[in-house]
């Protein structure tokens, strides 16, 4: 298996980064960043795992990325910020730097089935649209849940 | 006696290489695709970085090709076969009929005025009609009309006429045939020039889909005194005046995912060039420039872009737009940006938001480069033999390529290279006229 690391030194070639003119199309397109622009920007995040990738590791700035791909979408040079950011925290994972809100919906997934904790609020929002009750996940998906995510892994996240 | 030089193409380049070769003494075979020669020169409405009128400077010299002896302008004409060496090419050139008749025509223009049948003008960049009889600008060279036959009454549907009626000179035709021409000649100029690139496959700035997002070039139709609304800076969508306007550089050029990896090299001129006119006509108006890099070279470029900053107050901001997003009811446009040298990322209003599109190549250079037996690079430019010590020659002695056919310039530049190919053609001709 290829670790995170090799893979982003893949994507830290020249080829891909190192094609970057720092136009700032990602960040003009980035919902984040029109949100909380003090804390997150995806052009000079990229700059960031370029020069240090290893550093990355602890910072919260990796985490806020939302996946919604516009900078990928819309970068003239062809680059992946949306794959370098994915890498890279892959790789914080791996070394169990993971923040505690992130740790948190992890958790609540290996344990629940769902990213939301399932209450009767749910069920009474789908009662409204005619829908049955959605009910717990079964222990057998979950059980196949935690044999795809791997015990290595539940212990990074413990 | 040595035999005349073929020039195809009748742009700037064209133009100056017949002008260069005719006054040598030499005949010179003009072919142009168009009704009229000029090509995109003819278009613009001023030239940086000196603010002259481009039609003022170039429409000396159209007439002085037309009026020139030693040159013989065949519109309406592509090259279709090329064989012999230098010295001696045998050339045929297929004229498309313009069923009109050239000898009798004074380009009166009543014609075009009592023609019931609209088109989009291209030459207009799409921003206004034309009718199927025209002529294609007013300083259109030979000033003769031309029939449009895919979009004439007469020959779609066998009604109207009504040119042949008015005609007072009797000059329409409309039995003309296209015409196979032979010609002679001892070395060939290639001058195809360049198209502009069409932005709307990014779809984040809205090109095809927002009437006030346009293209540098439709912007130069919009600003000229000659253009749609008479230089009056009316946007498309609502006819009110742009007060606040934005220009995007770099759309289809320094791009490796979308569009061309090339720099474009005159896309920062001319937007400033334009963002200059915009404040000429009103000093109060708001404009904004988005680069990536400035990269202004050439001779009083940096002095130009100096004065349209401290004399005109055009505002440079570094950073390429992410998204330009419309007001469906006031239709006033929104720019994403981020200004990548203070880290703010904010947006702004404009009532007309430019796209500094690139210069790409022609798509018919594949079948011309087939027919005279030339290279093409990845993008479909002419290939020089040496891009550093032998520019303007081809791997096929005898023909040689000046202007935009082999790669984005400027208008100076395009004029040094044409007069280039002009000496190189003469001394072709001297070496083979003996």
């Amino acid at each position: 298996m290829v670790s995170s690391k090799e893979l982003l030194k893949e994507l830290l070639t020249d080829e891909k980064l190192g094609y970057c003119q720092s136009c700032g199309s990602c960040s003009a397109s980035c919902p984040m960043t029109r949100v909380i622009p003090e804390k997150y920007n995806p052009r000079t995040l990229l700059q960031k795992i370029h020069l240090d990738p290893d550093g990355m590791s602890e910072k919260e700035e990796l985490w806020l990325c939302a996946w919604c791909y516009r900078c990928t979408e819309r970068c003239p040079q062809g680059i992946q910020p949306t794959e370098i950011f994915l890498l890279t925290r892959n790789f914080a994972a791996e070394k169990g730097m993971i923040p505690a809100n992130p740790r948190r919906i992890i958790k609540e997934i290996m344990n629940s089935g769902r990213s939301m904790p399932y209450g009767e609020f749910i069920d009474e929002l789908r009662e409204d649209y005619g829908l049955p009750p959605i009910g717990e996940v079964p222990a057998k998906v979950l059980e196949e849940q935690r044999k795809i995510v791997g015990e290595e892994f539940l212990e990074v996240v413990k | 006696m040595s035999k005349p030089v073929l020039v195809i193409g009748g742009g700037v380049a064209g133009i100056q290489a017949a002008l260069d070769l005719a006054d040598r003494g030499l005949k010179v075979h003009l072919v142009e695709k168009s009704p009229s020669i000029g090509g995109v020169m003819a278009q613009l409405d001023k030239t940086f970085p000196t603010m002259d009128c481009s039609i003022c400077i170039l429409a000396p010299k159209m007439i002085e090709c037309s009026r020139h002896p030693n040159i013989t302008i065949h519109t309406l004409s592509q090259v279709t076969g090329v064989s012999g060496g230098p010295g001696d090419f045998k050339v045929k050139v297929i004229k498309e009929p313009r069923s009109v008749d050239e000898s009798k025509c004074t380009g009166c223009g009543i014609c075009s005025e009592k023609c019931p049948a609209k088109v989009k003008d291209e030459w207009q960049e799409g921003l206004t009609e034309r009718k199927a009889i025209y002529i294609i600008f007013p300083q259109a060279v030979p000033l003769i009309a031309c029939i449009d036959r895919d979009n004439c009454l007469y020959f779609q549907k066998g009604i109207c006429q009504i040119c042949s009626k008015v005609c007072p000179a009797g000059a329409i035709d409309y039995e003309q045939k296209a015409e196979e021409i032979d010609l002679d000649v001892s070395s060939i100029i290639v001058a195809t020039g360049f198209q502009e690139y069409d932005p709307s496959e990014l779809g984040e700035y809205g090109y095809g889909r927002f009437e006030d997002v346009i293209t540098a070039k439709e912007f130069e139709r919009l600003v000229c005194a000659s253009g749609p609304t008479g230089g009056h800076l009316n946007r498309p969508s609502d006819g009110k005046i742009a007060h606040r306007v934005a220009f995007v550089q770099c759309v289809g050029s320094r791009s490796h995912k979308k569009g061309y990896p090339y720099c474009s090299s005159v896309c920062c001129m001319y937007a400033t060039k334009e963002a200059v006119l915009i404040k000429e006509h009103e000093p109060a108006s708001d404009v904004t420039i988005f680069y990536m890099d400035l990269k202004v070279f050439g001779q009083g470029f940096q002095e130009f872009v100096d004065r349209a900053q401290s004399h005109w107050g055009v505002k440079y901001v570094r950073g390429r737009p992410g998204e330009i997003r419309r007001n469906p009811v006031t239709k006033d446009l929104t720019i994403w940006y981020e200004n990548t040298e203070t880290g703010e990322v904010a947006e702004k209003e404009v009532d007309l938001a430019v796209l500094c599109t690139t210069m790409i190549s022609r798509p018919e250079n594949k079948e011309l480069a087939d027919v005279l037996g030339l290279e093409l690079d990845e993008w479909g430019f002419f290939e020089s033999l040496d891009p550093l010590m032998n520019p303007i020659e081809t791997n096929r002695p005898g023909i040689y390529i000046c202007g935009c056919c082999h790669g984005p310039r400027d208008i100076p530049e395009s004029v040094a290279e044409a007069s280039g190919t002009a000496a190189c053609a003469a001394e072709t001709a001297r070496r083979y006229g003996q």
